[in-house]
């Protein structure tokens, strides 16, 4: 009976194969963690990767995502989409990563990184087109891509997060307000002025 | 008309949150004024930059294996029965070097004493025939010896605790009358008193005893180091690494 109620609670904002799961996760199911993990990785890598971009431990902070996600499955009450939930966690700790990683750099000079691709779990994909279509042309938008993306990670981190949110994940101005906890009227002017603040770093012509 | 409004207006047309009046009103001016749509186009198109960041691909199982591992090992309680036996087997360890210790001390502080002497306790030693005791040829009857040595440790001469072994060890003295015209022999034994006997004492008091033996016979007694295999050892070299406190087996032979 408990269970049907907190299934139809969850099915709110999820579908009732992620309401499941997420039930079963709180009942401690191990089978059930495996699932969230192999449904929900590449999400979380994307949104790690976005956020903090150039990292190189991208594993690392994935998992720590994750352990983070199993540990507090449990107070999750189906509020907001699991998705938005799970996009909480990730921002709170890229958050927690980068002030450890400052602290750290303050203290240690930086080791050289070793390569570690055959453990890697992932690899990054180059969504542009292909350079023989128009190579020109390829070459061209990528530089503006770069130049757009650095110019992002060079925003405050109130206006970086929000702009990757509303233009790489399309999120709502009613998801982002959930997630970063902040008004619809707020969202509205952040994106605004997000947008205003790459536009004046970038060349757009 | 209001350029913030505009702004507003444009951004909300990005994110397709604006309204039909809106919209309408602000296509009108993107197609009056050129710097408008100029803004909206750049925008729009680093808006679609954006989004065509590249995106990450993860292995399917390696990062699952990953996490799964990791999560095992933080959930596994801090006490297993496996470290549960280790600190056991530890705390063993721990006490079978201290008692390890404790014997090397005992051995060193000792010196070759227990080994050599046949002192109490070192009965494995003692039969493999490795061990020394003192054997005393006294040169004089029992009766006379045990009356010398009351008389001596009477009048102070010889250390009371020499008497008190003998009493204890060898209840000689019970049932002894005393005599008062006796003299030196004042005390009669209720039994003969054996003829070979064997007590323990420290070489310090074995050297009392010889000397008691020794004035008694007139030179005649010997006092000298005994392998249980039939070895000897110089007097001399015996109580050099023998602690002359420490217990050893004295046999004294009476005529």
């Amino acid at each position: 009976m408990a269970q049907a109620i907190m299934t139809d609670t969850y099915l709110e904002y999820n579908s009732p194969e992620v309401s499941e799961l997420v039930l079963r996760c709180q009942y401690g199911e191990r089978e059930a963690f495996d699932l969230l993990i192999a449904r929900y990785q590449r999400y979380v890598f994307n949104l790690i990767y976005q956020h903090l971009w150039n990292v190189e431990d991208i594993d690392d902070v994935a998992q720590e995502v994750f352990l983070r996600i199993f540990k507090f499955i449990r107070k999750y009450r189906g509020n907001a989409s699991l998705e938005s939930w799970i996009y909480k966690i990730v921002l709170n700790y890229c958050r927690t990563h980068v002030r450890r990683r400052s602290a750290l750099s303050r203290l240690f000079a930086p080791l050289p990184v070793a390569s570690q691709e055959d453990d890697q779990s992932f690899e990054i994909l180059d969504t542009l087109p292909d350079a023989t279509y128009d190579p020109a042309k390829t070459i061209e938008q990528r530089k503006l891509v770069q130049d757009i993306l650095s110019a992002v990670h060079s925003l405050p981190e109130i206006y970086r997060n929000i702009l990757i949110m509303r233009e790489v994940n399309e999120l709502s101005y009613e998801e982002i307000a959930e997630i970063l906890g902040i008004s619809i009227g707020t969202v509205k002017s952040r994106i605004s002025r997000a947008r205003d603040l790459v536009r004046q770093k970038v060349k757009l012509d | 008309m209001n350029r913030a409004l505009i702004r507003r207006w444009i951004n909300e047309y990005l994110d397709g949150e604006i309204g039909l009046a809106d919209k309408a009103e602000l296509e009108q001016i993107m197609a009056a004024e050129p710097e408008v749509r100029r803004e909206y186009m750049q925008l729009r198109r680093a808006g679609l930059l954006l989004g065509s960041m590249p995106e990450v691909s993860v292995h399917p199982e390696r990062f699952r294996r990953r996490v799964l591992a990791a999560l095992d090992s933080r959930q596994r309680p801090y006490f297993t029965p496996q470290r549960a036996f280790a600190g056991a087997m530890l705390i063993v360890l721990l006490i079978v070097s201290l008692a390890f210790g404790l014997v090397l001390y005992q051995q060193k502080m000792l010196g070759n004493a227990l080994v050599i002497t046949n002192a109490a306790g070192d009965e494995a030693a003692a039969a493999s025939g490795q061990t020394y005791d003192l054997l005393l040829t006294a040169g004089t009857t029992p009766e006379q010896f045990f009356n010398r040595l009351l008389v001596e440790c009477q009048l102070g001469m010889a250390n009371h605790a020499l008497l008190t072994e003998f009493l204890l060890q060898t209840r000689i003295y019970e049932g002894a009358v005393c005599d008062r015209r006796g003299g030196l022999n004042a005390l009669q034994f209720a039994n003969p008193l054996a003829k070979a006997m064997r007590v323990q004492v420290t070489p310090r008091q074995a050297l009392a005893l010889e000397g008691i033996a020794d004035e008694l016979s007139a030179g005649r007694s010997n006092l000298s180091a005994l392998g249980r295999d039939g070895s000897q050892m110089k007097l001399q070299d015996f109580l050099q690494i023998n602690d002359a406190g420490s217990k050893i087996i004295l046999y004294i032979n009476f005529t």
